[in-house]
């Protein structure tokens, strides 16, 4: 049973499947806590990188301390809002361990989805105390029974203990809070006991160096205090303690139980483990470790390459600031023969991909080419070593692999009963195995596959979307490699082969594969002043073949004392859109062309 | 160097071709007195220190006005400037504009050519472009200009017209022959922005081009106006032996010349600048501050040398001289410009002849492609 104070602490995160509400809910908590008036700010006011706002979506889970009086006692929470994109999953992870509870939304208009699924097992599965809640139910298309019975198939809900309430107009939110009191058990630890605190979040600044976040399991924090993080076995001075309100509010300590943020002049993000153990250097004798938790891997890498050679060094200075903040992505060196010089990248998943290039674009201005994503292989050589492998060229020739391995992901996905049919046969063509079918409801069912992650990373994700009328969702969690008959698949431009263009696929699929890739390559590189012929081969054979006619006519008829200006700045811009390409033997290919291997379009498809 | 060529442009037009991207207006005639009033007050404001060796009457349609308002504009602009040194005075006309009284007109200030827009003698082609003229219009039309004295014409015809074929292409260019022309322009249909044709083309009404199809009509008039006596001498310029339009070469040479009316362009001491458009809004300018001006700039060395390439490779034998580019623009084309040369003559697109350097037949058909290699580098370009 915790004693004095803590009796009055609850630390809870909100969990859901992405765009369910967790945000909007958090700012009417904020507002009902008094620690922002209504109308003050900005909606979703915990999503305050740029990206956030503009793309609408929480990326970083963030913490903020509240005050509550309730029956003449003064109750502080410690909410953390999460995200509810895949991608971000280890954020909601690390979140989960510094609470004792967890508020689960699901949108009474969409139900139990993937993520609401991924997201309340992680919280049972840490030992969390739920408070189910029944969102938007403002919205006149809410189908509040459906969501129910859902709950209580999937997750064991009991539907009598399920709250209504609208994060949109503030309907139930009070309730929501009282439940948090009266259902949260209060954290329990002894304040008195040497220190013990998880690192649950790191931040980079500028100016302070990394400033940690850390959930008090025993003891107290001070400023002066000497800190040891047990797995990286160094020592640091506190200079600051304090909470998050949500900007840092120094304070004079941190006790058991609470949560808040410690300055303590760490020099980089490297320098700390997210889910390490602190403890206080002179009383860190007996203190056994913290689980901590598992980090997350990149499984989806590209390569990213400056458009403009001269923009390397920048483009490494950005990557390098941006790793300070992001320590689940990473990147090395690497040159590739059509693009010069750049980097492979690592990401988490293809949202992750796209916020990090956004990103460099925008805030360190770089125009860059990407490469199509791809996933990690393992190769068992035929000497018995086994390689990872991050990027398609670095597969060896077919004759050194004794066997090539995939990673295959264990596939939730959530849709419309009616759809069933047409995503079991996609499931089948992307190479699925079947494992159940669970029904939510009679409208709805979880299929359970077990995919290739090249596939998902591939098209699969918009081939769901638009089977399911935008209704499927999917979640998924990397299960382990498994050998596969894949081949590296080739593309020639010229009669040279673009490194940066090749890929690897099933054996099955190559040809039809690389007909199609070279189909977009044609439409994609502009005609040249002779003909470029094309070809994808799995290592020398050619399996398909295409060729871009050479240009023939190119003049303008009409040139006179009016045009000049205009015609000059006509074959500026075309001499500047050409300056943007990259040159591939005397072939100059444009940006998007190196996306050209991506995924699929039906149009296409229907046209051939 | 001096201002050798004057323009004089004239935006009123009977109807608005659906291909035309011209500054060109079709029922604005009540706006045509007081635009020539503004033409001459511009003239007079402008060009009096200039002795053009050639005039060029501009359209839109210069013969659509009457006889007297074109009276008066030549009377006022001929006035304006010193003629001592004219060798070439043209008009633009279309078919169907032009009566013995206005080619009367014309021949009393002095006009030597005139350049009609005939476009196609087949009716059904006529009809497409939307032109507001049938073939015996132009060919009535020859007969007067003939007969009033006017010693040069030059036809203007349309290659690649949507629906025609090669063969009916070849009966078009033969029946032009016929008529005797001192000169033939043409020009492969384009479609350009915001005109009534590329709207049709993108909502499907029109059908898209085939690819190459231009290529062998342009060949195919290329052939036909060579066998017919007439040298192909820009990529859309043909004429008889010594009938070259000495006005068009000037913009060709990238020369100096003065431009009056409304959007007209000027070219003088290495200054571009151009007129406001709208030939309302013209008139009203000029009438209050004696000019029209819209823009100007001052290309940079490098950048007026491309324009001297990008015009001057146009001319199918005279190319251009890059000694005497050098010397103008202080920037030496066999240096800068070394590799992209070499490049494209070793591929068999340009020719060079000590300092001469111009297209094969080849490179002319692909010249823009050739010209981007000529760009000067964004960041030299102001050096
Ligand atoms: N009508 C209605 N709309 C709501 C309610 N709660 C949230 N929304 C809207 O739903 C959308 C998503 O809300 P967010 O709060 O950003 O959702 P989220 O769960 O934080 O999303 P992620 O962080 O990206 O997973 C926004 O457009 C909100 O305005 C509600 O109770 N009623
Ligand atoms: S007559 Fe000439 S200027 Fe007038 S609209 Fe037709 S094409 Fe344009
Ligand atoms: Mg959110």
């Amino acid at each position: 049973m915790a004693r004095g104070p803590l009796q009055h602490l609850r630390n809870f995160s909100i969990v859901a499947h992405i765009d369910h509400g967790k945000s909007t809910l958090a700012d009417r908590i904020l507002e009902i806590t008094g620690l922002v008036r209504a109308g003050d700010h900005a909606d979703q006011m915990l999503d305050d990188m740029d990206l956030e706002r503009e793309r609408g979506i929480t990326i970083k889970a963030r913490a903020v301390c509240l005050h509550y009086p309730k029956d003449g006692v003064e109750y502080v929470l410690n909410l953390i809002d999460t995200p509810g994109h895949v991608d971000f999953t280890y954020e909601v992870s690390r979140s989960l361990a510094a609470c004792e509870g967890a508020i689960l939304l699901v949108d009474a208009t969409q139900g139990v989805e993937a993520q609401t699924v991924a997201n309340a097992y992680l919280a049972i599965e840490a030992g969390l105390d739920i408070v189910p809640v029944l969102n938007k139910v403002d919205v006149s298309t809410a189908n509040t029974q459906r969501a129910l019975e859902e709950m209580r198939t999937v997750l064991g809900i009991d539907p009598a203990t399920v709250l209504w309430a609208s994060g949109k107009t503030g309907l139930g939110v009070r309730e929501v809070i009282d439940a948090v009191i009266a259902r949260v058990r209060p954290p329990d630890g002894d304040p008195a006991a040497p220190l013990k605190a998880l690192l649950f979040d790191a931040v980079y600044d500028t100016y302070r160096g990394v400033i940690i976040y850390v959930r008090l399991i025993d003891g107290e924090l001070r400023p002066k205090m000497h800190i040891r993080l047990l797995g990286a076995k160094a020592e640091y001075e506190v200079l600051e303690v304090g909470v998050l309100r949500p900007a840092h509010e120094p304070g004079t300590r941190l006790r058991a139980g609470e949560s808040g943020y410690v300055v303590a002049n760490i020099k980089a993000l490297g320098d700390v483990r997210i889910g390490d153990t602190v403890v206080e250097a002179d009383r860190a004798e007996g203190v056994v470790a913290l689980p901590g938790y598992r980090e997350p891997k990149p499984m989806v890498y590209c390569g990213l390459y400056p458009t403009y050679p001269k923009d390397y060094e920048n483009l490494r200075k950005a990557l390098d600031t941006l790793a300070l903040n992001d320590a689940s992505f990473t990147y090395v060196p690497e040159t590739s023969e059509a693009l010069g010089f750049g980097f492979r990248c690592g990401f988490l998943g293809l949202l992750h991909m796209e916020v990090v290039q956004e990103r460099l674009e925008r805030d360190a201005d770089l125009d860059l080419v990407q490469t199509a994503p791809n996933v990690t292989y393992e190769i068992l050589r035929t000497d018995g070593a086994t390689t990872r492998v991050e990027k398609p060229s670095d597969i060896p020739e077919s004759n050194f692999i004794a066997e090539f391995r995939e990673p295959i992901a264990r596939c939730n996905l959530i849709l419309p009963a009616e759809h069933i049919g047409a995503l079991m046969t996609i499931c089948q063509d992307k190479r699925g195995r079947y494992v159940r079918t669970e029904y939510l409801s009679p409208e709805r069912v979880m299929l359970v596959y077990d995919l290739p992650l090249g596939e998902i990373v591939f098209d699969f994700y918009d081939m769901l979307k638009s089977a399911t009328r935008g209704y499927g969702t999917l979640d998924y969690e990397i299960k382990g490699y498994e050998a596969a008959d894949l081949v590296r698949l080739r593309m020639l431009v010229n009669a040279q082969e673009v490194d940066a263009l090749s890929m690897v696929c099933h054996r099955d699929e190559a040809e039809r594969r690389g007909r199609r890739i070279l189909k977009r390559l044609r439409k994609a590189i502009p005609r040249h002043l002779f003909s470029v012929p094309l070809q994808a081969a799995i290592g020398g054979k050619i399996v398909a073949r295409e060729t871009i006619a050479p240009l023939r006519k190119d003049v303008l008829a009409k040139c006179y004392g009016g045009d000049i200006t205009r015609k000059r700045k006509l074959l500026e811009k075309q001499k500047k859109g050409k300056k943007r390409m990259k040159q591939v033997g005397s072939v100059e290919i444009p940006q998007e062309a190196f996306l050209s291997v991506l995924g699929s379009d039906g149009e296409e498809e229907e046209n051939e | 160097m001096p201002v050798d060529h004057l323009y004089v442009h004239v935006p009123f037009c009977a109807s608005k071709c659906p291909y035309c991207d011209f500054n060109s207006h079709a029922g604005r005639d009540g706006e045509v007195p007081a635009y020539v009033e503004a033409l001459v007050a511009e003239a007079r404001a402008r060009a009096r220190d200039v002795a053009p060796a050639t005039v060029f009457v501009g359209g839109g349609t210069p013969t659509w006005p009457s006889a007297e308002a074109i009276d008066r504009m030549l009377d006022g602009v001929m006035s304006a400037v010193t003629t001592s040194r004219l060798t070439e005075v043209t008009v633009e006309a279309n078919p169907g504009t032009l009566t013995p009284e206005k080619v009367r007109v014309l021949r009393r200030h002095g006009v030597t050519r005139v350049s009609l827009g005939a476009q196609s003698f087949d009716e059904r082609r006529l009809r497409v472009l939307g032109r507001a003229h049938d073939a015996r219009d132009t060919v009535r039309s020859v007969e007067v200009l003939r007969d009033g004295g006017v010693e040069r014409v030059s036809l203007d015809l349309i290659l690649a017209t949507p629906g025609q074929s090669v063969g009916e292409q070849r009966r078009d260019v033969a029946r032009a022959v016929a008529l005797g022309p001192e000169h033939v322009s043409t020009y492969v249909l384009t479609f350009e922005e915001g005109t009534a044709f590329t709207k049709s083309l993108e909502e499907g009404r029109l059908e898209a081009p085939i690819e190459g199809r231009d290529l062998a009509h342009l060949r195919a008039a290329c052939e036909d106006l060579a066998a017919a006596g007439y040298r192909r001498y820009e990529v859309s310029n043909h004429a008889k032996p010594g009938a070259e339009c000495r006005h068009n070469l000037g913009y060709w040479r990238n020369a100096q010349w003065l431009g009056l009316g409304a959007g007209a362009h000027s070219h003088v001491g290495g200054r571009r600048w151009k007129n406001v458009d709208d030939p309302a809004a013209y008139a009203a300018r000029v009438a209050a501050a004696g000019e029209a001006v819209a823009w100007e700039e001052q290309p940079a060395p490098r950048s007026a040398l491309f324009e001297s390439l990008m015009m001057g490779l146009r001319l199918v034998d005279e190319g251009v001289d890059l000694a005497a580019l050098a010397a103008r623009h202080g920037v030496d084309p066999r240096v800068e410009h070394r590799d992209a040369i070499e490049r494209h003559v070793v591929a068999g697109r340009l020719e060079r002849d000590g300092d001469r350097l111009r297209c094969t037949p080849a490179g002319i058909d692909v010249l823009n492609a050739v010209l981007v290699d000529f760009v000067p580098d964004e960041d030299d370009a102001r050096g």
